[in-house]
């Protein structure tokens, strides 16, 4: 076991490191030339050769990929001219926020949507199943930007219930973060809930079929220990594998609701870096979330290896 | 042999499917006594299945409609509550089926999967019902039991399985146990094995046995007897040896034809040609004389009840019954 | 005696598995209003220049914030302009898109997925490549390309392409994989068809039904995606009206003035549920044990 995790962790290096590659030949494509694009339209030739050379833009494109590797393992993205400031540090600021929002909405989605997946499965074609799923599918229907303003209008505008923007650090206390959250989380959430609630019922549908249900009724295992137990623990192993994907889309996804909540995460940088130009900081924290993504496909797959009995058998 | 312990009165089953309601067995009327051995043979198809299911109501309830009577010791089970189903299922009746890679949880462990039983229907839990499983294991002869009762049933082989499941059956010391094919997917030398098993067990706990095959071989030499069934309708019950030595119905004599290919698995009988009607395609009169080389004319217009002759076998033809009387078995 | 089973008496039913399949489509309930919920969307696509007011960019101050009304259906914008007819023109934009993003991805999707499993030395690399893309939910990597890009619709597509490329490669080179070990490609390869011809022939026809289920769900989160991109302000570019950019503008009068944002977001999630219907509908026929990952 300790084997297979070792081996799956040592997989993920060439992914990261195309990763890396890939974000690297993207910015490359960027038109125009970067010196002058961080020095600023019309500033001193002198100074955009220095910093030409500085960047070390003059040099091989080879050359300059092998000093970008090597600065990346030490954890060095470069330096943001807009913020000035180290752009792991931007991001270091910033990853809490983003992944508070992506936490919150991650502890909403998978009780809900496994919950709405087996009801429905377990009713199926009944008009429970049809409502749930109905639901289901608003859920990955409905655009979440739009989706959050009806909700700022409705629960901050009218019923001046929950704030419509502004994030709370958790040191000020564990209630008013999640206040601050709990409606980005949710809105947030809607998509990835209608998504699992879809999967886990097709996944129930399936095992439920299975001879084992069978023998656990045979048995005279109550209908509520046949579904939790006999069925749902076999479902769970497919649940899990899209459970790391979700938690990853989360963070996409919060990248966009942080711009409408006001909430200073990893995506409002980005979006407001795509805004300004300001490559080095675009490129950090893509490639950031990059690593963050295969970081967490790998634990996914961990955690597989340890619910599903028959991976371990070699 | 003691009281009757199960009485099953005009069991029929129907399934819904795309194009409505379709029935699938019919006019199954049997009655089994206490540590009896009943084998229910046919070809697939014939329902042997659809109709071991219905005795616990194992099959889908929202497209299945099973109506009759299945009286366990006076009490029909196609009419209790869901309470009364759970507490009986498992305990008085168990049951094992016919494909072992598929009828034992993959991601429950072996101790898991017997304990569960010993808990819902006897209280064991930890420790107790861990060693009660260790015991059982034994008791199927599945060697190292102590360190086996761990594993996840992907561990074990076919023929091992099939033990796992029959200790499960017997964890709660039932009174029936329902075998449904349970050699049918092992090799032949462990379906040997498995059957030798099953005999031991019977007469150690006592319990009465329902073997479904489709081999009539192996049913005969395990029943004390027989019914023979065709197309969802049984054709024939008779007690083992005379069904042997005279078969009633022309089916069973096919059937007892073509009894020298014990290990193939063909589904058809080669000695009858043609293949069993789909259900929907059901001919009016008998359901076999598209098949059988003996039908007159009269067979193919009208059904027949089974006909009782003075021996008291049963068999749903005139051939060897030419008195006419309606069977109430 | 004969033994002519009776059977025989009633007539077989023949059918090709393509009628068959769209039989079954017919009859399938969402696949049905799917059908018909995205033919009216086109339709209104198609017509915009006939059942709009005019032009989708045509200001007019005095008519600025009008509430819906028989003239406005869907109100005006700060600008005065239509939203009934921006929302018709957006329909254009955002429906073009979504197809022309599933169409690329499907195709490329297929061909390095065909090239992974049919070339197994290019397995490896290729596939560690779409792993890697893969690791970026779409919308990220599209802001990402969008960013490099510049703001088109032509980088948009590009940007949305290249996020979902991985998935139908994905797909196609499960399914070829399973085919590839097929007897029939065996023998049409023992006969000396070559590789094109075999693939041509044998592997892709075989992975369309699981391609064409994926490509549905892509045109529906292609949409969705374009939406958001354009809301963020890197997709779509003003004055082009995309249903993502009139809510964006839309967002600073959402409580005064409500119409401009609401009806283009309803107009996002009639189309993303019509085309989901549809996908279901095509999962549930063609392919029922396909998953696919958004």
């Amino acid at each position: 076991m300790t084997w297979l995790i070792l081996r799956r962790i040592a997989q993920a290096v060439p992914v990261m490191l195309i990763v890396a590659i890939l974000t690297f030949l993207l910015m490359k494509m960027l038109p125009g030339d970067p010196a002058i694009l961080l020095a600023g339209e019309g500033a001193d030739p002198d100074k955009i050769e220095a910093l030409r050379r500085s960047l070390g833009l003059d040099r091989p494109l080879l050359v300059q990929l092998g000093y970008w590797l090597l600065n990346l393992v030490q954890f060095d993205f470069g330096i943001s001219p807009f913020l000035n400031q180290p752009v792991s540090e931007a991001i270091l600021e910033r990853i809490p926020v983003t992944l508070s929002v992506a936490v919150v909405a991650f502890v909403m989605t998978l009780p809900v949507g496994i919950a709405m997946g087996v009801v429905a499965a377990y009713w199926r074609d009944s008009w429970i199943d049809t409502t749930v799923m109905s639901l289901a599918l608003a859920g990955v229907s409905v655009p979440n930007f739009w989706l959050a303003i009806l909700a700022v209008i409705l629960f901050s505008v009218t019923l001046g219930w929950l704030p419509s923007a502004g994030y709370v650090p958790m040191r000020e206390g564990f209630f008013p973060w999640l206040h601050a959250l709990i409606m980005p989380a949710a809105v947030l959430a809607l998509f990835q809930i209608g998504y699992l609630a879809r999967m886990t019922r097709s996944e129930m549908l399936e095992v439920l079929d299975q001879d084992y249900v069978r023998t656990a009724r045979a048995k005279g295992v109550t209908e509520v220990r046949t579904v939790s137990k006999h069925a749902f623990r076999n479902a769970l192993v497919s649940v899990l594998t899209v459970s790391g994907y979700i938690f990853s889309l989360l963070v996409g996804g919060s990248v966009v609701i942080e711009q409408i909540f006001a909430l200073p995460g990893i995506g409002r940088l980005l979006v407001q870096a795509i805004m300004a130009r300001d490559i080095v900081v675009v490129q950090g924290s893509m490639l950031f979330l990059g690593f963050l993504f295969v970081a967490i496909n790998v634990l996914v797959d961990i955690l597989y290896t340890i619910a599903d009995p028959r991976v371990n058998y070699d | 042999m003691s009281d009757t312990v199960l009485q099953v009165r005009d069991l029929a089953v129907s399934f819904r499917t795309d194009r409505g309601w379709v029935p699938s067995v019919d006019s199954v009327n049997f009655a089994l006594k206490g540590r009896e051995a009943l084998g229910i043979v046919g070809e697939s198809g014939s329902g042997k299945s659809v109709t071991a299911l219905s005795l616990l109501r194992l099959h889908d309830p929202r497209n299945t409609a099973i109506t009759g009577e299945v009286l366990w010791q006076k009490r029909d089970i196609l009419a209790m509550g869901t309470r009364d189903l759970q507490r009986l299922r498992g305990r008085e009746i168990a049951m094992v089926f016919q494909d072992p890679i598929h009828t034992l949880n993959p991601v429950l462990t072996i101790a898991d999967q017997i304990g569960e039983s010993l808990r819902i229907h006897q209280g064991l839990t930890g420790k107790a019902a861990r060693r009660r499983a260790i015991e059982l294991l034994d008791q199927v002869r599945i060697p190292d039991a102590a360190r086996r009762v761990d594993d996840y049933p992907h561990r074990l082989s076919g023929g091992q399985r099939q033990r796992v499941m029959i200790a499960i059956a017997i964890a709660c010391q039932p009174k029936l146990l329902i075998a449904d094919e349970p050699t049918t997917a092992l090799d032949v030398t462990v379906q040997a094995q498995i059957m030798e098993l099953l005999r031991q067990l019977r007469q150690d706990l006592g319990m009465a046995v329902i073997l479904i095959s489709h081999d009539l071989g192996l049913v005969s030499e395990f029943a004390d007897r027989v019914m023979v069934m065709y197309a969802g309708q049984p054709v024939e019950l008779s007690p083992a040896e005379p069904l042997f030595e005279r078969p009633l119905h022309p089916y069973s004599e096919g059937l007892l034809a073509a009894i020298p290919d014990l290990d193939s698995d063909l589904d058809r009988l080669p000695t009858i040609p043609g293949a069993i009607p789909e259900p929907t395609r059901r001919p009016p009169g008998c359901r076999f004389a598209p098949r059988c080389s003996y039908a007159l004319e009269s067979c193919r217009s009208q059904a027949l009840p089974m006909l009782v002759a003075a021996d008291g076998r049963a068999a749903r033809c005139t051939r060897h019954i030419p008195e006419r009387q309606v069977s109430d078995v | 005696m004969t033994d002519a089973p009776v059977i025989s008496a009633l007539p077989a039913v023949a059918h090709s598995p393509a009628r068959l399949a769209l039989r079954r489509l017919l009859r399938h309930r969402s696949f049905r209003i799917g059908v018909i919920l995205l033919l009216v969307l086109i339709l209104a696509a198609v017509l915009a220049p006939w059942i709009s007011n005019g032009k989708p960019n045509a200001t007019s101050v005095r008519v600025r914030f009008t509430p819906p009304s028989w003239d406005y259906p869907f109100g005006t914008d700060n600008f005065g302009r239509d939203i009934w007819t921006r929302v018709l023109y957006g329909a254009q934009v955002s429906l073009w898109i979504g197809l022309t993003v599933a169409i690329l991805s499907a195709i490329f999707g297929a061909i390095i997925g065909v090239c992974a499993a049919w070339f197994r030395r290019l397995d490896s690399l290729l596939m560690r490549v779409m792993d890697a893309l893969m690791a970026f939910p779409a919308i990220l990597l599209a802001m990402g390309v969008s960013a490099v890009l510049g703001p088109h619709i032509s980088s948009v597509i590009i940007a949305l392409t290249s996020a979902y490329i991985p998935r139908c490669a994905r797909i196609v080179r499960a399914s070829a994989l399973v085919i590839r070990e097929q007897d029939y490609v065996e023998a049409a390869r023992i006969a000396g068809g070559s590789d094109l011809r075999i693939i041509l022939r044998h592997i892709l026809p075989n992975c369309l039904a699981p391609l064409l289920v994926t490509l549905t769900f892509i045109f529906a989160y292609a949409i969705l995606a374009e939406a958001t991109l354009s809301f963020l302000g890197i997709g779509t570019p003003p004055p082009h009206a995309s249903w993502g950019n009139i809510v964006a503008q839309g967002r600073d009068f959402a409580i005064e003035a409500w119409w401009i944002m609401l009806f283009p977001g309803l107009a996002i999630s009639i189309a993303a549920l019509a085309i989901n219907l549809l996908g279901d509908g095509l999962r549930d026929v063609l392919d029922p044990r396909l998953k696919i990952e958004g």
